[in-house]
């Protein structure tokens, strides 16, 4: 897997903002891979535009954040995909069976694992846990799917587009946060240091 | 009055006509769909249901019709008219289904019907309508979805809008059948998906919907087959049939005997003794099928391998024992078969519950592995699967070691050979060797051994063993007779190459070979041969062209007596060296080309004879080619410069070329020896031929030249000089004086001259004369009379050089010019000719050089 060591293998000296920033750029290019794979094996994906509103909002924050709030707004946004992904797992694995065990499949169980690592990673980098956002309430694993339009497997293949977009788009925010919040502390550490 | 009554009649059906066309028999109609688990997804089949009000009396029975017409109910486009054929009997209750082509969500559906027989066609019914969904839907819908179809299905989807949309234009749903709905054109699936997606995109809309279907195969398993382990379980397994396609919650569901099973696999109670039906169903949205199997649990035993396989090796035999994971496997009758490296063991072995087993025969210290099988020996049906051990064998003594021995250099060694792993039985760790009472240990790597004692001329008696783990084994004796006195005749192997005489042996003989060339202490082999074999040895030598000497013993109370000896080529090959030192010697026009033979290792075969091929230096083309069985030849050659090529061959054919380049050439000073020493001979003859005819000169005189008596004359001759004198015009005039002699003898032909001569002088013309001399030599002999007398004339001339004064002979200066050479008793005659002119032979002249 590209930049497999990158997250895999730790780095000494680098801190945890780093490593949680690295691992979150290796996800994001994990989700943007998943998403192409799952375009080819549902090929009439290929120039779907999909429309309503995102699955995961979070907006109950206030517009002013730190980059500490920001990095636990993050943190619950993934924790939402998480949760999307165990319910589009679960949902698959039911319509397609569990011998389909392509590259798809595999990614995917990777994308699911490096996902809770990094949720438990920005957890870490917090003092209060979820910073300045409340936690969103627990995602049903049937929300969400009638709101595609359509029903049934169709609605199922959209809805599973629509997750995966959900995971590109929040592990690039987490990306940038941790890379900000990683810069913000090194220049902390910096100034205290002198 | 007949013509009323028909009009009557006539009027009479027509009105009944009219009035049953006005009445509806047809009534309780019921239109709607069957609802299964997939019927919301998408629904084909319209049902339609009614009661007919005029139902045949008891036990009577006619043919009715229905006409049935289905409508779009929103368009009122008529999809399907079909009139039905029935038998109505006691029951009025009719049921008809039509399959639409369309889910009959996609738009509602009308029905209507009439009734028809015999006599009667009644009127339609109203329109029966089962109501679409898009009277309904809120959001775009898309039927059928989620449904399962067989390959090679066409379908046509349809799609509902919302109010006022419309597909967009790359759309397949084309053809509008209600204000919502349209439809595609009947799509075909000839192959196996997991799933197959239309989308249904509206005008100018992000919103889209669409369907997923599932195309595949019914079930189509085959072969249930029901076998037990352990007698207590039934395991059914059956052969899968092609890919259905379809997977997860459309996979095919199995159950045997109503309980679900795995894949391909089912376990059931066992009752044993009893016969029982397995059945299997094997279900999917597109079909079931079932498979049974019936059978005696007891007669389809189909033992596990056996478990937890041990055992005990020993030397050449082997204790397997093992366990078997069922509970009541001590009285159950069992048969096992045994594979020993890779081959069935000679017998099996059977016992109730049978766990152990002994083989033997085995070879020790060897590998073996060992796989066990056993099966029910009561009612066989099928061998279990193996279980495998691999075990070694434990040492036992080796086998007696085969001794042989070697005369070298006045040496005298023992070998012996080397055990294999057969002979061995485990690991050779030392021979030991016994000479009388010394024993000598040697070590495994030491297969030849010195016994020199320096007394070789006694037998020797050595006794050889060989030592592993097990201990020693048995010992081999040989006694090693005296060193031969004489040499062994060796002959050359013939073509009943290995055989040799018969000889009372009383232990078989043996035969050693060894090359002939390369000949070491140790090099030779030997093969011992029973007595009761045929007294015959084959052998094949691995190296053709290599030179053996092979000798045969007989083995008389284990001692050696050698029968014969010789050597031979198994193969011969062409000869690998050329002959050797190839010399020329010339004598004369002889040339002895000699050379000494190829190198005997280099022969490679016996050589046969020689080939010697002459070329002329710069010349391909040979002069000469001779074969010899010596090395030499004799040539005869001109001289000139030659190349000689000499080939050595054997049966296998031609060696190399030996080259010599020879100059034949002539020697002067044997040339001038010779010439000068037949000179001198030929010399010494003459002289010696020239003195003994000097000596015997009047012998050889007399013999020869006997001496003519004198003639007498009566007489005398005038002895007076001759005179010539020059006349004019050209003549001569000679006259002779006196002339009388009595020697000259008196013929015919002189008689004449005579006269001319005694007329004292002759008158000759110098021209003519001259000229008749010259132009015709031949003229000349008509004078010899003349001459003849002329020299004898001459004795008695004064002047003998002939230089005659004669006053003005111009004319004739060249005779003066003559020299005249007096001989014996010849007179010359006068050579009236000129420088070039010579007169060649003459009875009585002889020509003098000028």
């Amino acid at each position: 897997m590209e930049g497999a060591a990158e997250s895999d293998t730790p780095v000494p000296g680098r801190s945890a903002a780093d490593r949680a920033a690295a691992l979150a750029r290796l996800l994001h290019r994990d989700c943007t891979r998943l998403l192409e794979l799952y375009k080819e094996r549902e090929s009439f994906l290929s120039h779907h535009v999909p429309g309503g509103e995102r699955l995961v909002t979070l907006a109950l924050c206030p517009e002013a954040l730190s980059t500490a709030e920001q990095v636990g707004h993050v943190r619950s946004a993934l924790r939402r995909c998480k949760e999307l992904l165990e319910c589009l797992i679960s949902r698959e694995v039911e319509e397609m069976g569990q011998e389909l065990e392509g590259e798809f499949e595999s990614l995917r169980k990777t994308v699911k694992d490096r996902l809770g690592h990094l949720v438990h990673s920005t957890g870490a980098l917090l003092e209060n846990g979820e910073g300045g956002c409340p936690p969103s309430p627990q995602i049903q694993c049937d929300e969400g799917q009638d709101e595609v339009e359509g029903s049934g497997s169709f609605a199922a293949k959209l809805w599973t587009y629509r997750v995966l977009l959900e995971l590109i788009h929040w592990t690039d925010s987490a990306s940038q946060t941790l890379h900000v919040f990683h810069t913000e502390t090194q220049g902390q550490q910096q100034q205290q240091l002198l | 009055m007949s013509v009323w009554l028909l009009c009557a009649l006539l009027f009479s059906l027509i009105c009944q006509t009219e009035q049953d066309g006005r009445s509806l028999p047809i009534k309780e109609v019921e239109v709607y769909v069957e609802k299964t688990n997939t019927s919301d997804l998408g629904a084909w089949v319209l049902n339609v249901k009614w009661r007919d009000e005029l139902k045949a009396g008891n036990n009577e029975s006619r043919k009715v019709s229905y006409d049935v017409e289905v409508y779009y109910t929103e368009q009122m486009w008529s999809v399907h008219s079909e009139t039905i054929h029935v038998t109505q009997g006691n029951t009025a209750l009719h049921h008809w289904k039509w399959t639409s082509p369309i889910p009959l969500q996609c738009t509602s559906h009308s029905v209507r019907l009439r009734r028809r027989d015999q006599y009667h066609i009644s009127e339609w019914t109203p329109l029966y309508t089962y109501k679409g969904e898009d009277l309904s839907a809120t959001r775009i819908k898309v039927f059928p979805r989620d449904q399962v179809f067989m390959v090679g299905s066409n379908i046509t989807f349809c799609c509902i809008l919302e109010k006022e949309n419309v597909p967009s234009s790359d759309s397949e749903f084309v053809k509008r059948i209600s204000n919502r709905t349209y439809i595609t054109k009947s799509l075909h699936f000839d192959s196996p998906s997991s799933n197959s997606d239309i989308r249904c995109d509206v005008n100018g809309s992000s919103y889209s919907g669409g369907s997923t279907v599932f195309i595949g195969y019914p079930p189509d398993d085959h072969s249930l087959t029901c076998v037990t382990r352990n007698l207590t379980s039934v395991e059914c397994r059956w052969e899968m049939g092609r890919d259905t396609g379809l997977r997860g919650v459309r996979r095919t569901i199995y159950t045997l005997n109503g309980r679900v099973c795995e894949i391909n696999k089912c376990v059931l109670p066992a009752v044993p003794n009893q016969v029982t039906n397995w059945t299997l169903i094997a279900k999917n949205d597109l079909g079931v099928k079932t498979l049974t199997d019936t059978a005696d649990p007891t007669h389809r035993v189909l033992l596990r391998a056996p478990s937890k396989l041990s055992h005990t090796a020993h030397a050449r035999s082997v204790t397997l024992e093992w366990s078997w994971d069922m509970t009541n496997c001590t009285s159950f009758p069992m048969i096992c078969r045994v594979m020993l490296n890779g081959s069935f063991y000679n017998k099996t072995f059977s016992g109730k519950g049978l766990s152990s087993i002994v083989l033997d025969h085995l070879q020790p210290f060897a590998n073996y592995t060992v796989n066990v099988s056993c099966g029910s020996d009561e009612h066989f049906y099928k061998w279990s699967e193996w279980s495998n051990i691999t075990f070694t064998t434990k040492e036992d003594i080796p086998e007696a070691v085969d001794v042989w021995f070697k005369y070298f250099n006045q040496n005298t060694y023992v070998l012996w050979k080397p055990l294999n792993q057969q002979q061995s039985h485990g690991i050779i760790t030392q021979y030991e060797l016994t000479k009388g009472k010394r024993r000598e240990i040697i070590g495994i790597n030491t297969l030849c051994y010195n016994v020199t004692t320096g007394n070789e001329r006694s037998d020797q008696n050595i006794t050889v063993s060989a030592k592993n783990s097990a201990g020693l084994s048995l010992p081999t004796t040989i006694i090693i007779p005296g060193y031969p006195d004489n040499e062994v005749h060796i002959s050359r192997i013939s073509s009943r190459n290995g055989e040799w005489e018969y000889f009372n042996s009383t232990c078989g003989y043996v035969v050693e070979w060894f090359p002939t060339y390369t000949e070491k202490q140790c090099t030779v082999q030997w093969k011992k041969i029973p007595e009761s074999e045929h007294a015959t040895w084959y052998h094949t030598w691995k190296q053709n062209g290599e030179k053996y000497t092979v000798s045969v013993y007989a083995c008389n109370e284990n001692k050696p007596v050698l029968l014969q000896r010789s050597e031979g080529y198994a193969i011969e090959q062409k000869p690998s060296g050329r002959v050797q030192d190839l010399k020329g010697k010339q004598n004369g026009r002889n040339l002895e080309l000699y050379w000494n033979e190829v190198p005997l290792q280099q022969q490679k075969g016996f050589i046969q004879g020689y080939k010697v091929i002459t070329f002329l230096s710069g010349s391909k083309t040979p002069v000469n080619t001779t074969v010899t069985k010596e090395p030499r030849v004799n040539l005869i050659l001109d001289p000139g410069t030659y190349t000689f090529h000499v080939s050595a061959f054997t049966s296998g054919g031609y060696g190399g070329n030996a080259t010599l380049i020879f100059n034949m050439e002539i020697k002067i000073f044997q040339m001038i020896v010779t010439t000068v020493v037949g000179c001198s001979a030929a010399t010494l003859v003459f002289i010696i031929i020239t003195v003994l005819c000097y000596r015997k000169r009047k012998w050889l005189k007399k013999l020869l030249y006997p001496d003519i008596p004198k003639p007498k004359l009566a007489g005398k001759w005038t002895t007076k000089g001759m005179y010539c004198t020059q006349m004019t015009e050209g003549y001569m005039k000679c006259e002779i004086q006196e002339v009388h002699g009595s020697e000259c003898p008196a013929t015919a032909e002189s008689t004449h001259g005579l006269d001319l001569i005694s007329s004292n002088s002759t008158l000759f013309p110098a021209k003519h004369f001259y000229q008749n001399i010259s132009e015709s030599p031949a003229d000349v002999s008509y004078y010899p009379p003349l001459l003849l007398c002329a020299q004898k004339l001459t004795s008695i001339i004064e002047n003998p050089s002939y230089n005659m004064t004669i006053p003005e002979l111009d004319n004739v200066a060249q005779i003066s010019e003559l020299t005249l050479e007096m001989q014996d008793s010849y007179l010359p005659a006068p050579n009236f000719v000129q420088k070039d002119f010579v007169v060649k032979d003459s009875t009585c002249y002889k020509p003098q050089s000028a």
